[in-house]
């Protein structure tokens, strides 16, 4: 091999076009030859510039279609499309509130015709005022900013406000946010991340991660990363797009990935089901393995369903599910330490997991479970621990017990240690006595809302 | 779906099959334009020209499955009109607007001194794109307006994927000589 043929590989090895074969003999000029090896690496860096600098001519030309398609008016308005959205399993429901969509396909007729004055280097203006909204951001841990199609500027965008179709959105170190789409789908960004709304439910991912949980519809919802797409039709997946790689974790449903390379005798489609995870290089999608611990690679998501509150379906769901894996793994002290970083926003899912038929027979996970609501919990979290009292293991009345100590003060006379041991009619006798101190008390302690009904499951 | 499927059902009157050739198109196109013109402003006016005269010309397309090569085409000859009619044909600086800033992201941001640098260097790499030999200017902007493979290039410009392969290295290398000692081998 000479050293034309070698740079033109590596030009290839750079672009992800070169094969198995070339890839070895290139390897093999470049172990003898120090400046085709320089030439590589000048050509690596020179590429990344070269990716930099068009990519505000990238978002320009997504700005180009955009005007084009809103000046594609429909001759006919359809019927509204309903507000309301359907949900997949596991998925909170969004009811939005915005402006109808037409139903029925349009008959096509061009607003007006664009024919330039060839004199003059720009027509008549006709950049639309204001692209239909496709979703809102809905929830941000700080600032976030939006470049809308057809402009260069990134500007602050409020929480709560709109997001049009074509727009960009990035967030800054230690910043994540979440939007809700029109469809009832949620797309959560990580910080450092841009992400592109180009339609309803097709979004470009150019650098970061970023979670999408996707509502049920007849079409398709995809998401562009470098070379390939990933399309879902109602799943929960995350992506992580880094360099040339890019990461897929499915956690519920499937996803399929198709690579825009030309096929060289790798597979350029892959299904990506729950529980899986599958790189993608440079385009080039490799084999989907199952893995214990994708609660964990997404616990990033945590900071954004905590600002939903204490009663976060989704929350409790990540909790149940981080729960069950305490005692099954070697690596589970990291599951415990996951749940404990939620802070009391842990207590409600974990004190349900105890009472439910998930835990049922698990000694290990109640009990540690049990140890991590008494550490973590604050005064609000009190009518909980008075419901662990009855539980019908010692374990967890003990734990539930030294909260309330820590807590109150007071042990409602049974100490900590007898709270396993005493008999159950001393038990009831004090759980009660401790209703009635929260009934008497529980105005001093702001915050505190009552305890709902628990399932009928593992009293003592 | 396919180009030859969308381009019937947008002659069936269905808009959103043309948006949807728009958005898959529109890069491609502004490409062609704006290594035809070396404008990256004039290149977005004629590109969203010709992506209208596309909707208009659609009931002329012969081949429903070559909507893409046929609307670069029309690109083409809407950037010739365009520079016959008096503008200049020579390759201007292209006036990278502060939008450029974006093409920092990822570099410090903190040394004010450092991101100056870096958006006169960014300016200057586009320059010198700009000035590349026609063949080697169109298919370095295609491949880097879209992640267009080797294959999909030779479609669009008529030639094989060696071609393109080569021309990409050799516009690779112009651009590394031009740069000079502005473009060390580890620098960002």
């Amino acid at each position: 091999m000479d050293c034309e043929q070698a740079l033109n590989l590596l030009s290839a090895r750079l672009d992800g076009e070169i094969s198995a074969e070339e890839s070895v003999a290139l390897d093999g000029h470049l172990a003898g030859c120090a400046d085709c090896r320089a030439a590589g690496e000048a050509m690596a860096a020179q590429h990344g510039r070269l990716v930099r600098a068009f990519a505000p001519r990238r978002r320009s030309a997504a700005g180009v279609a955009d005007r084009v398609v809103a000046n594609l008016t429909p001759r006919t308005r359809g019927r509204w499309m309903p507000a309301t959205l359907s949900a997949a399993a596991g998925f909170l429901l969004a009811v939005m509130l915005f402006q109808p969509w037409r139903h029925t396909p349009p008959t096509i007729v061009i607003k007006h015709d664009l024919t330039p004055d060839i004199s003059s280097t720009r027509p008549a203006d006709t950049r639309p005022a204001e692209l239909p909204a496709i979703g809102r951001l809905a929830l941000a841990t700080g600032a976030v900013e939006i470049c809308r199609s057809g402009t260069q500027d990134w500007k602050p965008m409020e929480t709560g406000g709109t997001l049009p179709a074509g727009a960009s959105l990035r967030t800054g170190p230690k910043v994540r946010c979440e939007i809700r789409l029109a469809d009832g789908s949620e797309v959560r960004l990580n910080e450092r991340t841009e992400l592109r709304f180009t339609a309803a439910r097709t979004l470009e991912m150019a650098e970061g991660q970023v979670w999408s949980g996707v509502a049920a519809s007849e079409s398709p919802f995809t998401v562009a990363v470098r070379r390939a797409t990933v399309t879902a039709l109602g799943t929960q997946f995350d992506l992580l797009c880094h360099g040339e790689t890019t990461t897929l974790s499915v956690l519920d449903g499937s996803t399929r990935v198709k690579s825009q390379l030309a096929a060289d005798g790798g597979s350029a489609e892959k299904t990506v089901r729950s529980g899986q995870v599958l790189e993608i290089v440079n385009g080039r999608p490799g084999e989907p393995s199952r893995v214990h611990d994708l609660m964990l690679s997404t616990r990033w998501v945590n900071e954004i369903l905590v600002l939903k509150g204490r009663d976060s379906a989704e929350l409790e769901r990540r909790v149940d599910d981080l729960a069950a894996q305490i005692g099954e793994l070697k690596e589970s002290f990291l599951y415990e330490q996951e749940i404990r970083s939620l802070g009391d926003h842990c207590v409600v899912p974990l004190t349900r997991f105890i009472q439910s038929d998930r835990s049922k027979g698990k000694d290990e996970k109640r009990h540690a479970a049990a140890r991590i609501v008494s550490d973590v919990a604050q005064p609000w979290c009190i009518p909980y621990l008075i419901e662990l009292l009855t539980d019908r293991d010692g374990e967890v009345r003990s734990s539930a017990a030294a909260g309330l100590q820590r807590l109150t003060g007071t042990n409602q006379e049974l100490s900590v240690e007898e709270w396993q041991t005493a008999p159950p009619p001393q038990r009831q006798k004090c759980a009660r006595s401790w209703q009635q101190w929260w009934e008497k008390h529980k105005d001093q302690f702001p915050g505190a809302t009552p305890a709902p009904a628990p399932p009928a499951a593992q009293k003592a | 779906m396919e180009d030859a499927e969308l381009v019937g059902e947008a002659r069936a009157g269905k808009s959103h099959a043309y948006e949807q050739l728009v958005r898959r198109w529109a890069a491609r196109v502004t490409a062609v334009c704006h290594a035809r013109l070396g404008r990256a402003d004039a290149a977005e006016d004629l590109a969203q020209e010709t992506l209208l005269r596309g909707l208009r010309a659609l009931p002329t397309l012969a081949d429903p499955a070559k909507f893409g090569p046929w609307l670069c085409g029309i690109a083409a000859r809407a950037c010739l009109d365009w520079l016959k009619a008096g503008q200049r044909s020579e390759v201007q600086l292209s006036s990278i607007p502060s939008g450029n800033a974006e093409a920092l992201a990822g570099s410090d941001g903190v040394d004010g001194h450092s991101d100056l640098q870096r958006r006169e260097e960014i300016d200057r790499l586009m320059a010198e794109v700009e000035r590349l030999p026609a063949s080697y200017r169109e298919v370095l902007m295609h491949y880097y307006y879209e992640d267009c493979t080797y294959r999909e290039l030779a479609g669009l410009l008529g030639v094989s994927a060696a071609t393109v392969n080569a021309r990409l290295t050799k516009a690779r290398q112009m651009l590394r000589e031009r740069m000079g000692a502005g473009q060390s081998s580890g620098g960002r």
